[in-house]
């Protein structure tokens, strides 16, 4: 068995030929169509006359091995079948025939035949099996069919003898060649299906991102819609109040609930001043119209209430039906008079700091009851203060003690009792600045995943 | 956050470690509920590796509580660290569970009832 260099380079061509059409072809958009299952009339006209051409070219380009020349004539019908269906099979069997019958000779017509009936061989078993057999079986399936054109020969080409000698040479080549010419159309495939799948996946995982920071975005706007847009006026107090929404936007606000009733009788000539602080558990979109629904429900309930407590009491009655999925909010409530007197309820939240500028202690304002939401049986307390002169009133929530740093260390309320000592005697506007910068010091660089929400009421002159 | 799903004498457990926040309490969620759509049934939520839950783990913490409750069931936490206990403790959530101080003293409690 001897092969001379020319036959080598023959068949490097052929074989380049081969991959760069499979590779051409399985990555048009006809073939996309085909595999999305929605194939144009078009797309099958072209696919039809690309594995066609594929046929007149293994007709044109024997290749000569082991002494005999080998045909990938019915490569081209039988990839296009078993690719693309029947339609697709047999137009480019029917063009392969064709040009094999107008080459003649005297196996023409066997091989003509042949060529046919790879195109429709292969759509028949596409229609039954309507998926991507696998490499070794798309082989497998064309070494079974060179098997079949060498007994058609047999049977069909006139002399006999002549046939079987026709056979015995080509047998081995055609069977070797079409194998090779299959296992590059089946990589193809299987490399760009494998790649369609990872551009699903990402596509999937694109969409998800994108719906999600919809989603934030969303919460956001829901959330901000329900925060004041100015400070109320308070003669003696000067104010303060900042809201950062984090990457996953949670359910914190602030509000100054207009607060009409109490016990005017009892002092009478001040203006009351309602003052509220809350963070809703969890994130999200569920997160924030679960607070813009709170927040209605305390304001209105204010509105009814004697005192704060009474009015968490209220709220917490008319939430807590509502609150499914575990929702609830903590709360801190309270109504705070010209003369610096604070009454206030306080449902489960702890971030309520009081700077006393007397001993220059900073103390909490103590949880008086449940939050809100969590059950009927929730109870609350009322408690009063006063704010004298330089005493500072920091109402925060988690997002500020809970901050973690770089080194996955916790922010805590130990350094925002620090921050709060050192900056009370500023006004409310720079407590609030500092308390922020001391925080951004400490957790630099870090992404915050919880919201951050202060409120500050500095006693400038109680 | 790691969370291992055991079984003692027949009381599911879920031992949780790390931090319980707003990216794993969804974790936490899913298992709690994969045990109660298995069979609704009381369990033990050790939470002797957690220092941290913000409150997206107590939210559900809380949904779990409020869909046993209902089926006379609910969920005993144990081991709870210094900072879960005083979020529990000040949000008023600690009073809607039972707390055992250890995994062997809520297991002998629920086989006692």
């Amino acid at each position: 068995m001897s092969i001379d260099i020319d036959s080598y380079l023959e068949l490097l061509q052929a074989a380049c030929v081969i991959v760069l059409s499979a590779y051409l072809i399985i990555r048009s958009r006809y073939f996309a169509e085909t595999l999305d299952k929605t194939p144009s009339k078009k797309s099958l006209l072209v696919l039809a006359l690309f594995f066609g051409a594929v046929s007149i070219y293994g007709s044109l380009m024997g290749i000569r091995m082991m002494q005999a020349i080998a045909s990938v004539r019915d490569l081209g019908p039988l990839a296009g079948g078993l690719f693309c269906g029947p339609v697709v099979g047999t137009g480019a069997g029917l063009i392969g025939a064709a040009f094999r019958l107008s080459q003649g000779g005297f196996t023409a017509g066997p091989c003509a035949v042949a060529t046919l009936a790879a195109g429709l061989l292969g759509g028949l078993i596409q229609m039954r099996t309507r998926r991507f057999l696998g490499v070794p079986t798309l082989v497998g399936l064309a070494v079974l069919f060179e098997v079949l054109h060498m007994v058609l020969t047999l049977i069909l080409a006139r002399p006999f003898p002549l046939a079987m000698q026709a056979v015995e040479a080509s047998m081995g080549p055609m069977v070797l060649a079409n194998g090779a010419g299959m296992l590059v159309f089946a990589i193809v495939l299987s490399n760009y299906l494998a790649e369609r799948r990872t551009q699903a996946e990402r596509d999937r995982y694109l969409a998800d991102l994108e719906r999600e920071r919809a989603e934030r975005e969303v919460a956001a706007e829901i959330q901000m819609g329900f925060i004041p847009k100015s400070l109320p006026e308070i003669p003696g107090f000067s104010m303060a109040a900042a809201i950062r929404p984090a990457l996953e936007v949670g359910g914190d606000f602030y509000d100054f609930p207009p607060w009409e009733i109490g016990q005017p009788e009892a002092h009478p000539g001040q203006e009351s001043l309602g003052l509220a602080i809350a963070d809703t558990a969890g994130k999200g979109v569920p997160a924030a119209i679960f607070m813009a629904h709170s927040r209605t429900v305390v304001r209105a309930c204010i509105s009814q209430a004697s005192g704060p407590a009474d009015a968490l009491a209220l709220a917490n009655r008319l939430i807590e039906p509502e609150a499914g999925a575990g929702m609830f909010l903590t709360m801190f409530l309270g109504s705070l008079e010209s003369d610096g007197h604070l009454r206030y309820a306080n449902a489960g939240h702890p971030h309520s700091l009081l700077f006393r500028s007397g001993s220059r202690e900073v103390v909490s304002l103590e949880v008086t009851g449940i939050a809100l939401g969590l059950s009927l049986a929730g109870r609350y307390e009322e408690r009063n203060t006063r704010l004298l002169t330089g005493d500072a009133l920091v109402l925060y929530t988690d997002g500020l003690s809970e901050a973690l740093n770089g080194g996955g260390e916790q922010y805590g309320s130990d350094r925002v009792r620090r921050s709060i000592a050192s900056y009370a005697h500023l006004p409310a506007a720079e407590i609030l600045d500092g308390i922020i910068s001391d925080w951004q010091a400490f957790c630099s660089g870090q992404p915050q995943f919880d919201d951050l929400t202060i409120l500050v009421v500095k006693a400038d002159q109680a | 956050m790691e969370i291992i799903n055991t079984s003692i004498q027949g009381i599911p457990v879920l031992a949780v470690t790390g931090r319980i926040d707003a990216v794993t309490a969804k974790e936490l969620d899913s298992a709690i509920c994969g045990i109660i759509k298995e069979k609704a049934a009381t369990m033990v939520l050790d939470l002797k590796g957690v220092d941290y839950i913000s409150s997206s783990g107590l939210r559900v913490l809380m949904a779990a509580q409020k869909s046993l409750r209902p089926l006379r069931c609910e969920i005993c936490l144990t081991c709870l660290q210094p900072m879960v206990r005083e979020v529990m403790e000040a949000t008023g959530i600690a009073g809607l569970f039972t707390i055992h101080p250890d995994r062997k003293e809520a297991i002998t409690a629920l086989l006692h009832t």
